[in-house]
């Protein structure tokens, strides 16, 4: 399944807010089934933080695993958010 | 005489970053009526400024030495928390509000930066600002929440807090972190977090990377000491004034 983000809101910069997301998406989004692969859409966003970012990706990412998949985006806190965040992970 | 009375009383007040008139009087060992002189003679001069009332009566450096109004102001909000420093504007008391003029400020600074740049400085200033909730909500000095300035044209943006500090906040996950620049330097520099065990403390690694690979300037004061990042070099120094919470201002 694919996971917009720009549902969330086009700024999305704090950690009290990547969580909330993340709940959300645990709740009503998500697949039960962890071998169902998820797809993170960044289209239409404006601002990414690394903490909204490792708030809600970060989990998805440990459940999901080799089915949690982000889809490229040319948008340049989306790219900065996302090497930070593997740089935390590495 | 008096203008080496004067020059003590600055230098001390600048050292200590905040001070009593009975500390004063103690530390220079004259008369009442003569350091009061001089106080008065600074705070004409504006090298100071005096909050609360007598008894409760304390000493701030001011500094003047800033080229712009919003910088100058600033500056002095962080080192006392003094409303009269502040505009009203451009206080922040939760995170909502926050949230609300970040977002506020795509649209104020879109026609005087690319686009890609806009991004990247929005959500740095959200990393900044967030980060002074995070790790101080419910524990404030005095003033709730995070100033948060914009001058388009001397192209700055201010940020700044009345809470614990860095060096506060690194303590609680490296106890032997004993000062200021060290704390700093382990903020900017390694992924490690005042909240742990929760898994985050990549906030201002953010910063240091947008600001050096952007060309844009950071001062960041917590404490004593200071971070300076411009032509993409990153310096850490003893400030020449003390920050109880943090300041950062930001040129692009």
């Amino acid at each position: 399944m694919k996971i917009e983000l720009k549902k969330f809101g086009t700024v999305l910069t704090s950690r009290p807010g990547g969580k909330e997301a993340y709940l959300s998406a645990r709740a009503y989004l998500l697949p039960k089934d962890k071998n169902e692969k998820v797809e993170i859409d960044f289209s239409g966003i404006q601002v990414l933080s690394p903490s909204w970012a490792d708030e809600f990706l970060t989990p998805i990412k440990n459940d999901f695993g080799a089915n949690f998949i982000l889809l490229p985006s040319d948008n340049s806190s989306v790219k900065a958010s996302l090497e930070i965040l593997e740089q935390q992970h590495a | 005489m008096h203008t080496d009375t004067k020059n003590k009383i600055l230098a001390y007040i600048r050292e200590k970053g905040q001070t009593t008139p009975n500390e004063l009087w103690h530390f220079l060992n004259i008369s009442q009526p003569a350091l009061y002189k001089q106080l008065k003679k600074l705070l004409q001069t504006d090298q100071i400024s005096k909050i609360g009332t007598p008894p409760k009566v304390k000493y701030f450096p001011k500094f003047n030495m800033a080229n712009n109004e919003i910088e100058q102001k600033s500056t002095n909000w962080a080192v006392t928390g003094d409303p009269q420093f502040a505009s009203t504007e451009w206080l922040c008391s939760t995170r909502d509000v926050f949230q609300a003029r970040q977002e506020r400020l795509l649209t104020t600074l879109k026609n005087l930066i690319s686009e890609n740049l806009l991004y990247l400085i929005v959500g740095m200033v959200g990393e900044i600002g967030n980060n002074s909730f995070d790790h101080n909500l419910g524990n404030w000095r005095d003033v709730a929440g995070v100033l948060f300035a914009v001058d388009t044209e001397t192209r700055e943006i201010i940020l700044s807090d009345r809470g614990q500090g860095i060096l506060s906040t690194i303590k609680r996950v490296r106890p032997e972190t004993l000062d200021d620049q060290t704390a700093l330097n382990t903020a900017f520099t390694e992924i490690i977090s005042g909240r742990a065990p929760e898994q985050r403390g990549n906030g201002l690694k953010f910063v240091k990377k947008i600001i050096e690979e952007n060309n844009l300037s950071l001062q960041f004061y917590s404490g004593q000491a200071a971070v300076e990042i411009s032509s993409g070099k990153f310096t850490i120094k003893q400030s020449d004034k003390i920050i109880p919470g943090s300041l950062a201002i930001i040129k692009f």
